[in-house]
């Protein structure tokens, strides 16, 4: 574990290298202390897969000062692991077709499977949310079975409809927005996922974990599914 | 009370201190690109950095005033006119109702500040007016788009007494720029001869810069090194993508990202880089940590004083 200043205002924090839902727990209990220690000196904290960006207001603490601040943090996790919080469970719907979905085919010829195969696969498994970022809401989720991983397109698109459901090597995700986008689109949700981040009761946060449901074409429309 | 826009120019973004606290929804801080300039913008005209200012880049703007009222002008000289008449940079000036303020082309830097008494008035979006393109968030409608032909910006007016910016804090945009990198990050990852060879070159900045990141054309760094795992993106970081050319991250940058960093540069430092042009040549010195923060407190603790927060 580190904890150095990196810039004139903020601090980062490794928790390790390794990609994994032992790190993904640690990073989750850093953020909650971290949060109850530095109270409204606390701008922002960014949590990634084995880090913490930990952002100060410069009035209040500086990097230095909050490193002190902070030098109960390994003593604590330690403490903090043994009673693990479950994290929340989300059902995201997703309708999975070829007419919104462009590599559906693609994805089922490179991977041997079958449709039906390939989507009982991606909807089989609890995803962790290891990441939020990149764009508003877009949840980086993980691990994917193994027989779905493919590298990233070569071409990547320069646009990708929002909503859409997509796979790339380990990972799984839910385009937000219109953006460009290098992963393989699978499949289509109505779920606003922004909005599921920043629900101010229950927010979907780094550390919960989501499941895909499978759903019929008439009930993705009904929910405000765009086809096109 | 407000400013028609007969002219929005190619890009002029409501906008004020950044979003706070939603970093981790994915949602960048945006803000103003220029931190320094919006700070005397809002301080000149007595408001707060959480008030809404408009950035005007590259001018070729026209708005008229449908009342009279002060409003403060700092940052990139536009060439601003009132009905033709030039307007002293870094002060606050008077406009009547039906009178013309116009901006032509950047003379010096790149980014100028129009901010009016009390902020413009915008929809707060995640506790901030700042404009977000790419995220499309913020600024006047809340949807993230620039400023158009016809909009109309309101907001309640009033008569401030004139003052200026004290000249020994208004920058010479000109002058070629030292970055103060703090290292951090990645720093150590770096080869001795890269960060000899970052600290010995000057570099360029590139056509492609903007409110995301300001990327710079010199000497390869780093090329050998591999992607980290993605973490989060602090203001003013210095990231190196495979092709060894730095990209400093500014206002819009995304939460996190996966390329090595050799560090952060001073807040202060990124706003003066936020006010160059293509080509324009800077250097990077190694600074120390303590003392970058002691400055950017005092930066913040002389507005905060001054305008509250």
């Amino acid at each position: 574990m580190t904890l150095e200043p990196v810039s004139d205002s903020a601090c980062l924090l490794q928790l390790g290298g390794q990609i994994d839902s032992a790190t993904a727990e640690q990073v989750q209990h850093a953020c909650d202390w971290v949060r109850e220690q530095l109270g409204a000196a606390l701008i922002d904290l960014v949590p990634s897969y084995t880090s913490v960006l930990i952002e100060l207001d410069p009035l209040k603490l500086s990097p230095q000062q909050a490193c002190q601040r902070l030098a109960g943090l390994a003593t604590a996790l330690s403490t903090q692991t043994r009673n693990t919080q479950a994290g929340q469970r989300f059902e995201i719907p997703v309708y999975y077709a070829d007419e919104v979905a462009p590599d559906l085919a693609d994805v089922c010829a490179r991977t041997g499977l079958t449709q039906s195969e390939l989507i009982s696969r991606h909807s089989a498994i609890d995803y962790r949310v290891f990441a939020i970022g990149f764009a508003p809401g877009f949840c980086f989720l993980g691990s994917l079975d193994p027989l779905l991983r493919l590298p990233r397109r070569s071409d990547p698109r320069s646009q990708v409809a929002a909503g859409s459901v997509a796979i790339a090597e380990q990972q799984t995700a839910v385009y937000p927005l219109a953006t460009p986008g290098g992963w393989h689109l699978i499949g289509r949700t109505a779920q606003d996922m922004l909005s599921l981040c920043s629900d101010p009761k229950h927010p979907l946060r780094v550390g919960d974990t989501v499941r895909f449901v499978p759903v019929a074409r008439d009930a993705f429309v009904n929910a405000g599914g765009r086809l096109t | 009370m407000s400013f028609e826009v007969i002219k929005p120019g190619p890009l002029s973004l409501l906008q004020d201190r950044g979003r706070h606290g939603v970093q981790h929804l994915g949602i960048g801080p945006s803000g103003a690109a220029d931190r320094h300039a919006f700070a005397w913008a809002c301080h000149l005209i007595g408001n707060s950095q959480l008030a809404a200012a408009l950035e005007i880049t590259l001018g070729s703007v026209r708005l008229i005033a449908r009342a009279t009222t002060s409003f403060a002008l700092t940052g990139a000289d536009l060439d601003a006119r009132i009905d033709g008449t030039p307007l002293a940079p870094w002060c606050c000036h008077h406009i009547h109702a039906g009178q013309t303020l116009e901006f032509a082309l950047p003379r010096s830097g790149l980014r100028a500040y129009l901010a009016v008494p009390g902020g413009f008035h915008a929809p707060a979006v995640y506790g901030s007016r700042a404009t977000s393109v790419r995220e499309m968030l913020g600024g006047l409608h809340g949807d993230g788009q620039p400023l158009k032909a016809g909009d109309v910006l309101a907001f309640d007016g009033a008569q401030v007494a004139p003052r200026c910016t004290p000249s020994r804090f208004i920058p010479d945009y000109r002058q070629e720029l030292n970055l103060r990198l703090l290292p951090g990050y990645q720093f150590a990852a770096f080869c001795d001869d890269d960060i000899r060879q970052l600290l010995a070159k000057p570099f360029k900045v590139s056509t492609h810069s903007d409110r995301m990141g300001y990327r710079l054309e010199g000497c390869a760094i780093g090329t050998e090194l591999p992607g980290i795992v993605s973490e989060g993106i602090a203001y003013g970081a210095v990231q190196v993508p495979p092709s060894g050319q730095p990209i400093v991250l500014l206002a819009d940058r995304q939460t996190i990202g996966g390329y090595p960093k050799l560090g952060c540069v001073a807040t202060q430092d990124a706003s003066m880089l936020a006010q160059r042009m293509p080509g324009a040549t800077l250097r990077f010195t190694l600074a120390n940590g303590p003392e970058l923060a002691r400055e950017r407190q005092q930066f913040e603790a002389f507005f905060a004083a001054k305008s509250g927060i």
